[in-house]
């Protein structure tokens, strides 16, 4: 500015004459100046700044998008859809362009209808923010969707798709498939445990971008692309799941129970063929669900005191280690007096009995006589072999161990080997007592529990595939014959005479077991019904179980449980075209 | 009129320290498309850069053997003819054998086959050299408010229609040479300052009316405010990056090849407007700065050659073409760095770019012309002053020695 100075006191008349120094003087001083600040903010930028803008700089470097994968989809055993894909639309309003007040108020008017809200609440919503864009409903139904990309035209209202997890069937099998929650990560079942596989790994693309944020078709681009999701094979079979959920239903709506769980298991894989729970939910929706209780599978993730059905193991356990055998007659007393405490049978007093009229008559005396026979180590020998108080591994989330105390053990006293006889001071999952008994069913040997019959992949190779795995031996042969007439007994002319069929042998337990109080004791009447057996006895097609937790009508299971069991076989007798014993063609 | 070369005057500091900086270039926008996995058209750029100088090192050496005042005199023709093929942008049809495509909304370029130029660079060479004619022509009126109104009128036609393409960097470019050349030829400043108060109101209609498109608008906004949301997709995003690229090479850079962000193409056009942030991110400050000193010695090297002429047209057009690298240099750096707006202005010698380093050196061919000329010929030097005596056999003994001749 100076040599600007200097220029204007020489004032020549005209430019000419001017030294050409002075001319490239001022262009010269401005020059420095420039030099000087470019020199400056270098210096803050690659010095003071370093640090901080090396972190930006980072973050900046990998500026990807991500590309969802897409979810693997699940089957049941005969490749129907239980749970698959489809999109939702998600509402957005541009608040920044949202006009006056009375423009947001005839918004709230318009919009008020088809989404089913208050146009007061709206409108109050509309006026909070006056920029950015808000997110007014998520997972639109396909109508409102329409409705909203007609007022679109005209108001500022955006509409962003996304992939929603879609369960065709509602609420058939929620409990094992559990859900995908709006982020479409899998929580709770099946859709938890096999995050991994169904949820496959996002892809990501890196690409130039022009001035504007928009991709530059011919430009640089890094694509890696999705890996989508494996796809679940089941070896639940629909068509029995939706018998077993019906029957339930009808059983509960009889009985006044609040909760029921039925399962079905192959006796000879493990395979779980139906898993049924009521309470139910829909994971569709299942964000109207107000309590996360409602996700959890009581068969899996719940104990409960089996009680009487429990002896089917003890029985089994006599006979094998040759303690008691078809023919030993045992004597006892209708009550018998233990450490201090009177138990009694339920039904009038038993002498001379074998081992098949007290398991038919659920004899508890007589339980804890064939328990004593055993004595404490194998007694609690055999209840490990089956796997009591163990996980059973199956592949769902959040399995419940159990308990049962050992006898070395603290907690234990010589009473605990009694009470736990029939069925009292111990805690099991369903699905556990389940598994036991088909060993039972099929000859001894103990299976490893499963639902996930088949993993693929998109293209349909098989990633893996389930095959049946002995977890141990637990009964001989001889052993489960003589349980399978014994059991038989107990439907014929027993506790399980609901069940009774004419043409098809079915071998059952039925148990009533008191609902223990968080502080000890029992509840006064409200009991848990519960019956497991298998059918046909001579070549087992299914195990059941059917548990109903305090039904109304009886407080019995034999009087509860029963017949839903025996809705149950009929209709898989059918469905199985099992034919009955004295069938003529 | 008597011309004589003289090859002692040739400036070598100036065409070296121009190889340096081309040679640079040409590894610099190799470091930056060596992260590229796709786009062949983007790989072979590198390569293309080297003929582009090597082009323009021709151009330049037959522009030094040619006397810049013939130049001078053809200079209304080269004028014009610039003027017709930056309208022959805006009407060639957008597909044929030669035609001028619409990129990315802008139509800059003519294609033909082999190759394509675009003629807003070479614009800023004519305009130069028209301006340095018309300006020494009529230096004894460059008080006059006449002087200043025709100067800008040559300047701004060129302008206008290269603003139109749109191309704003290049219209305020050639905008920046006329006023660095006035400066130079010492108007009456009151007329210039009178000039910039019209510039204000005019500016605020120029925004107000439509005349500034919004992606200019945005590019200023974003300047303002680079993180702001609805820029940080855009116009922000390469701003932050290369200004976080910069400053993540610290004092002395990543390396040649190393660094994160040039390497990640994380920035668009990385090799040619933003290949700054390149430089900054591999070479650090002290690469930054050296390339800038580079740079400026090229630029004063420009207004030595101005210094030197014997005659104001080969003053002034020194004065221009080192004007106009000062200001492309400190524009496309200080842009780079944050401190002004983005204006789509290429970083001399090193952008990637044939029409650019090829208009430079046939710039400073021209330039190399005037030092090696200016002993020639006889010109009225009535009240001259200079720093040098006219004969070529002797030095000035004293500043301000008065040197009277008279002829032509």
């Amino acid at each position: 500015m100076a040599a600007i100075a200097r220029g204007a006191t020489k004032e020549l008349r005209t430019g000419r004459g001017l030294s050409p120094r002075a001319r490239v003087r001022v262009v010269f001083s401005v020059f420095v100046l420039l030099a000087l600040a470019l020199t400056g903010r270098l210096f803050v930028l690659q010095v003071q700044q370093h640090a901080d803008l090396s972190r930006k700089a980072e973050a900046a470097h990998l500026w990807t998008d991500t590309i969802p994968a897409t979810r693997g989809a699940i089957y049941d055993i005969n490749g129907g859809l239980l749970a698959g894909n489809t999109t939702a639309d998600d509402l957005y309003v541009d608040m920044g362009k949202l006009g006056s007040v009375s423009e947001r108020r005839r918004l709230a008017d318009l919009l008020a209808p088809p989404l089913n809200a208050n146009p007061d609440d709206l409108y109050i919503t509309l006026s909070k923010v006056m920029s950015g864009t808000l997110r007014l409903k998520g997972n639109l139904t396909d109508d409102q969707s329409v409705r909203m990309r007609e007022l679109a035209n005209g108001w500022p209202l955006q509409l962003q798709t996304h992939a929603k997890r879609a369960y065709p069937n509602g609420v058939l099998l929620s409990h094992v498939l559990g859900y995908a929650d709006l982020d479409n990560v899998g929580a709770y079942g099946l859709e938890g445990y096999y995050e991994k596989q169904l949820g496959g790994t996002p892809g990501s693309s890196t690409a130039e971008h022009d001035a504007m944020g928009n991709i530059i078709p011919l430009g640089q681009q890094r694509v890696a692309p999705p890996a989508d999701g494996n796809d679940l094979t089941l070896s639940i079979d629909m068509n029995v799941q939706y018998m077993v959920e019906r029957a339930l239903d009808d059983g509960m709506k009889s009985t006044g129970a609040g909760a029921g769980q039925v399962v079905i298991m192959d006796p000879h894989t493990g395979a779980i063929i139906a898993m049924a729970s009521r309470p139910t939910f829909d994971p569709n929706t299942y964000y109207n669900q107000p309590d996360v209780s409602a996700f959890i599978n009581p068969v899996v993730n719940m104990v409960y005191e089996p009680g009487s059905t429990f002896k089917t193991l003890v029985w089994s356990a006599g006979l094998d280690e040759g303690k008691i055998t078809a023919d030993t007659t045992i004597s006892e007393p209708h009550c018998a007096i233990k450490y201090g405490y009177t138990i009694c049978n339920t039904s009038t007093a038993h002498y001379n009995e074998s081992p098949a009229t007290g398991l038919a008559v659920s004899d508890n005396i007589m339980a804890m006589s064939i328990a004593e026979r055993l004595g404490k180590d194998d007694f609690y020998k055999y209840l490990q072999n089956f796997g009591i108080g163990q996980l059973t591994n199956i592949d769902l989330p959040g399995e419940g161990q159990g308990l049962v105390n050992q006898p070395s053990d603290a907690g234990w006293g010589p009473l605990n080997l009694d009470t736990n006889a029939f069925g009292q001071g111990i805690s099991i999952t369903p699905l556990q007592l389940l598994t036991a008994v088909t060993a039972v069913a099929n000859g001894g040997h103990l299976m490893q529990p499963y639902v996930v019959q088949r993993i693929t992949d998109k293209q349909g190779r098989v990633v893996s595939e389930t095959q049946p795995k002995v977890v141990r031996d637990v009964l001989n042969s001889a052993t489960t014959d003589v349980m399978r007439e014994i059991m038989v007994g107990v439907v014929e002319h027993g506790t399980g005479v609901l069940a009774k069929t004419k043409g098809y042998r079915i071998a059952a337990k039925t148990g009533t077991a008191q609902v223990p109080r968080p502080g000890g004791g029992y509840e006064g009447s409200a009991t848990i019904g519960s019956v497991i057996g298998f059918a046909p006895a001579d070549d087992p097609r299914f195990v059941m179980i059917v548990k109903l937790d305090r039904p109304q009508s009886s407080q019995w299971g034999e009087n509860t449980a029963v017949p839903i069991f025996a809705n149950i076989a009929h209709q898989l007798f059918v469905y199985y075209k099992v034919q009955p014993t004295d069938y003529q063609p | 009129m008597v011309s004589r070369k003289d090859w002692r005057e040739f400036d070598w500091p100036l065409l070296l320290c121009a190889l340096a900086a081309a040679g640079f270039g040409v590894l610099m926008i190799f470091s930056t498309i060596s992260g590229v996995t796709s786009g062949t058209v983007l790989r072979s750029l590198p390569m293309k850069q080297a003929i582009y100088v090597a082009v323009g090192l021709v151009g330049f050496f037959v522009l030094v053997n040619i006397d810049y005042k013939l130049l001078m005199r053809l200079s209304p023709l080269i004028y014009v003819a610039i003027l017709l093929s930056l309208v022959a942008v805006a009407v060639l049809p957008q597909s044929g054998p030669v035609y001028s495509p619409d990129i990315l909304g802008a139509r800059r370029w003519i294609d033909f086959p082999g190759g394509d130029i675009q003629p807003s660079e070479f614009a800023k060479i004519a305009v130069a050299l028209m301006l340095a004619k018309y300006m020494g022509d009529h230096i004894n009126d460059s008080k006059k408010v006449r002087f200043l109104l025709i100067s800008l009128v040559i300047a701004l036609i060129p302008a206008a229609i290269v603003f139109k393409q749109p191309d704003l960097g290049s219209a305020l470019t050639i905008l920046a040479i006329w006023l660095v050349m006035v400066i130079a030829a010492h108007p009456r400043w009151l007329y210039l300052g009178l000039g910039f108060a019209v510039m204000i109101p005019a500016s605020v209609y120029a925004w107000n009316s439509g005349l500034i498109q919004d992606y200019q608008k945005n590019r200023l906004l974003a300047f303002l405010d680079p993180a702001a949301p609805q820029f940080f997709r855009g116009e922000g995003y390469n701003l932050i990056v290369a200004r976080s690229a910069i400053g993540s090479g610290g004092l002395f850079g990543q390396g040649f090849m190393h660094g994160m962000v040039s390497q990640g193409g994380n920035i668009g056009v990385q090799h040619a407007d933003y290949i700054f942030s390149s430089v900054g991110e591999e070479f650090g400050f002290v690469g930054c700065v050296a390339l800038v000193v580079l740079l400026y010695l090229i630029v004063s090297r420009c207004f030595a050659v101005a210094s030197k002429s014997k005659d104001e047209g080969g003053q002034l057009l020194g004065v221009g073409i080192g004007g106009m690298l000062l200001v492309q240099t400190f524009v496309n750096v200080g842009m780079n760095i944050g401190i002004l707006p983005v204006t789509g202005i290429p970083l001399p010698f090193v952008s990637a770019g044939g029409s650019s380093v090829i208009a430079i050196l046939f710039g400073l061919g021209i330039l190399e012309s005037v030092a090696i000329y200016r002993k020639s010929g006889v010109y009225d030097y009535t009240n001259y002053e200079y720093d040098e005596l006219v004969s070529p056999n002797s030095r000035p003994s004293a500043r301000g020695q008065r040197v009277t001749a008279r002829g032509r």
